[in-house]
């Protein structure tokens, strides 16, 4: 479960996020939808303890990222728009170094079947990261999260520059962790694919999460207008 | 176990580049080179001494019948032994002097550097173990180490190393556990190189000294990498990119390795500007002639043997009275030479004390202090040659003195000694100093090392903690 609290973030007089406050529970998808600087990086860097909060708490399976951050990201996944990873060292390398970066002995055998479920070829399994694309770097992104035993996931712009066929593998596999109990947060600009993949959807604007909306209480078409009306509110007002 | 996992790593990162495996076999290389070279010189220098050595003893027994004042002005050689791990370190070898002429009346400074004869080919003959240790080891170490936080930085692994749970300890752990290793590859083939040359050329003698020194230096260098190995990955974390940790980290090898310890040099020199070649010549010549330019200090040296010897006058003294005289003269000018080499003693400590200050900014001045006094190459054991020298020169001119002066009666200067007296003469063989006698003086800059080592951690440690501290690892 990842919980926010009243959680700030501000760096000087800028203001990148207000009193947020949101619960996404254990098997939930929830995107946050918004322009860039609206909050929903910095969302995500508070979750995983990047940043230090300026109020609030952001807690990740009832545990404190604030005062316990290594025990926080022990049980959660990160795949930011690039997953990094050692190019010298092969797909499965460098999955077992990360998922073993919490201290846990995991097996090659929950490696290699990670790696089957997250759909990178076997083939690949031993190349060099360095040859691979961007797609399967994300599955191997999803492999660390799987082999880990992650509980929550935290998706930067995850969809952004995969191919369709690629994007659908991706969304298919979230789908696939959430239906493990995974709680996932999500941020991306694709409106398409945040209806297709989230429970809910959270619309960020300056910092402020200005609307939460069922998924299955509306269309792609009234999604766009929802959002494109928060969109425009401010420079309608400013006109 | 995390921190192992990371160590593991990065060893294999490190194994895995190609560039690294040829920079090592390289460095290998040069080690193998610049100890084969100091073998070589280590060898020639004992041969030409023992060439000397037998050349000097026997022009001085063929010399025939012959005034023993007349021998003491001809008088003999001290030729300065070489240290058997000169081969790792000649220090000050080349520029120090290799022989002191045991004249009478006269404490002659060494002569005979290396350096001045030695031509475009002695030159070359720089490159040492220790210059591969000291300067170009550490210009590697950087190579291995300077991406080892801005790479990861620069290709978003750091944050993704992070987000994994890694806490900022274990990640220092285990990437210091990583550099450790690696530098152990490095380390390692040229401890044992180094060794064995040393006990091939000592001829296999596992005397004790030799072995302290030889711990002790290969524990100095190993003290000296790793504050080169953790300034490394400090400077890195406190990088954004490849580059500026490169430039930064070459910036400071060169500032650490090659500017400062000659900038010491020249510092040294103007803090404690010390007499020339001239002036200390000139300043022996005088004291050779102290005794018999004074008038009332012969007078003296005439009454004391009177009064030693009970007579009235120097006819009636039972000894040749001119050798009486010479010795006197050596006895007075001893005094003064110890007066004027204690002065020029000190000033070279004060340009020492100088350079060892400076080794607070360069840990590379004081891993060469430290390197040449286990070496037995530096000053200290120059001075105890010296030292063994004078007293050597003062008992074989008395000994020539006091031929004279019980066995020339009245003929004085005409007096020939039996060829067979020559033989009396000891030859000067020069020890090298027990290290147990003198490890107080490497105390400061081994401490110095140590303080670079430890300072070096914390500033690491301090490093990598911000660079972890993901504000500013976005």
């Amino acid at each position: 479960m990842l919980e926010a609290h009243n959680l700030s973030k501000t760096f000087g007089a800028h203001t990148a996020l207000k009193n947020l406050s949101i619960t996404v529970p254990a098997g939930e998808t929830f995107c946050f939808l918004g322009a860039n600087g609206a909050g929903k990086t910095t969302t995500i860097n508070l979750f995983l303890g990047f940043l230090e909060p300026s109020a609030g708490d952001a807690r990740v399976d009832g545990k404190s990222v604030k005062d316990d951050p290594e025990a926080a990201r022990a049980v959660t996944a990160y795949i930011p728009e690039q997953v990094a990873l050692y190019p010298e060292l092969t797909g499965f390398e460098n999955l077992a170094f990360f998922a073993r970066l919490t201290g846990k002995e995991v097996p090659d055998e929950l490696l290699q079947a990670s790696l089957d479920r997250a759909g990178l070829l076997r083939e690949a399994v031993n190349r060099r990261a360095a040859t691979y694309s961007k797609g399967m770097r994300q599955k191997v992104g999803i492999a660390i999260a799987l082999a880990k035993g992650a509980k929550a996931l935290l998706l930067d712009e995850p969809l952004s520059g995969l191919d369709p066929k690629a994007a659908n593998e991706f969304c298919a596999l979230l789908a696939d962790m959430r239906s493990d109990g995974v709680a996932i947060l999500m941020a991306t600009h694709d409106l398409f694919r945040a209806r297709e993949v989230g429970d809910r959807l959270g619309i960020m604007k300056a910092g402020e999460l200005v609307e939460v909306i069922e998924t299955k209480s509306v269309t792609g078409q009234q999604l766009e207008e929802i959002y494109l009306a928060h969109m425009h509110d401010g420079q309608e007002t400013a006109a | 176990m995390i921190a192992t996992t990371i160590a593991r790593k990065e060893v294999l990162l490190v194994r895995r580049d190609r560039r690294f495996r040829f920079i090592f076999l390289a460095l290998l290389l040069v080690m193998l080179g610049a100890v084969l070279l100091g073998a070589a010189r280590t060898d020639t220098f004992e041969r030409e001494r023992a060439n000397a050595l037998a050349a000097d003893r026997s022009v001085w027994l063929d010399q025939g019948a012959r005034n023993p004042h007349s021998a003491a002005h001809f008088s003999r050689y001290a030729f300065k032994p070489i240290p058997v791990l000169a081969t790792l370190d000649p220090g000050s070898t080349d520029y120090a002097g290799l022989a002191v002429w045991m004249e009478a009346h006269s404490r002659n400074p060494a002569t005979f550097r290396y350096a001045e004869g030695g031509g475009a080919l002695s030159r070359f003959a720089t490159l040492s173990p220790a210059w591969v240790m000291q300067t170009l080891t550490p210009l590697v170490i950087i190579l291995l180490l300077f991406a080892s936080y801005a790479g990861e930085r620069e290709d978003g692994t750091l944050r993704q190393l992070l987000s994994s749970g890694a806490s900022v300890g274990a990640v220092f752990w285990g990437k210091l556990r990583g550099a450790l290793t690696a530098l152990g590859w490095i380390y390692l083939p040229l401890a044992v190189l180094a060794v064995v040359a040393v006990t091939i050329i000592g001829g296999g003698a596992a005397q004790t000294d030799l072995l302290l020194r030889l711990v002790l230096m290969l524990l100095s260098y190993g003290v000296y990498l790793f504050a080169f190995a953790v300034t490394a990955m400090g400077i890195s974390a406190l990088c954004s990119t490849r580059r500026v940790a490169a430039i930064a980290l070459f910036t400071f090898w060169f500032f650490a390795t090659v500017l400062m310890p000659r900038l010491s040099a020249d510092v040294a020199t103007s803090f404690a500007p010390q007499p020339d070649g001239f002036e200390v010549s000139n300043s022996i010549d005088r004291i050779g002639s102290a005794f018999w330019n004074d008038e009332t200090v012969r007078a003296n040296a005439r009454q004391e043997a009177l009064d030693e010897y009970g007579v009235a006058s120097a006819d009636e003294l039972p000894i040749n009275y001119a050798a009486y005289e010479l010795q006197a003269s050596e006895v007075y000018g001893d005094r003064l030479f110890d007066e004027e080499y204690a002065d020029l003693d000190a000033g070279h400590a004060a340009q020492e004390a100088v350079v060892d200050a400076l080794a607070l900014v360069s840990p590379t001045i004081a891993i060469k202090r430290l390197s040449a006094g286990l070496a037995g190459t530096d000053r200290l054991h120059h001075l105890a040659f010296l030292a063994e020298a004078e007293t050597h020169r003062r008992q074989i001119i008395k000994q020539m003195n006091d031929d004279m002066m019980h066995n020339a009666g009245d003929a004085g200067y005409s007096y020939q000694s039996d060829p067979a007296f020559w033989q009396e003469i000891a030859d000067f063989s020069g020890t090298t100093p027990l290290l147990r006698a003198h490890l107080a003086t490497y105390l400061w800059p081994f401490l110095l090392l140590l303080l670079w080592a430890l300072g070096a951690y914390l500033f690491a440690r301090r490093a990598v903690a911000r660079a972890s501290n993901l504000e500013s690892a976005k």
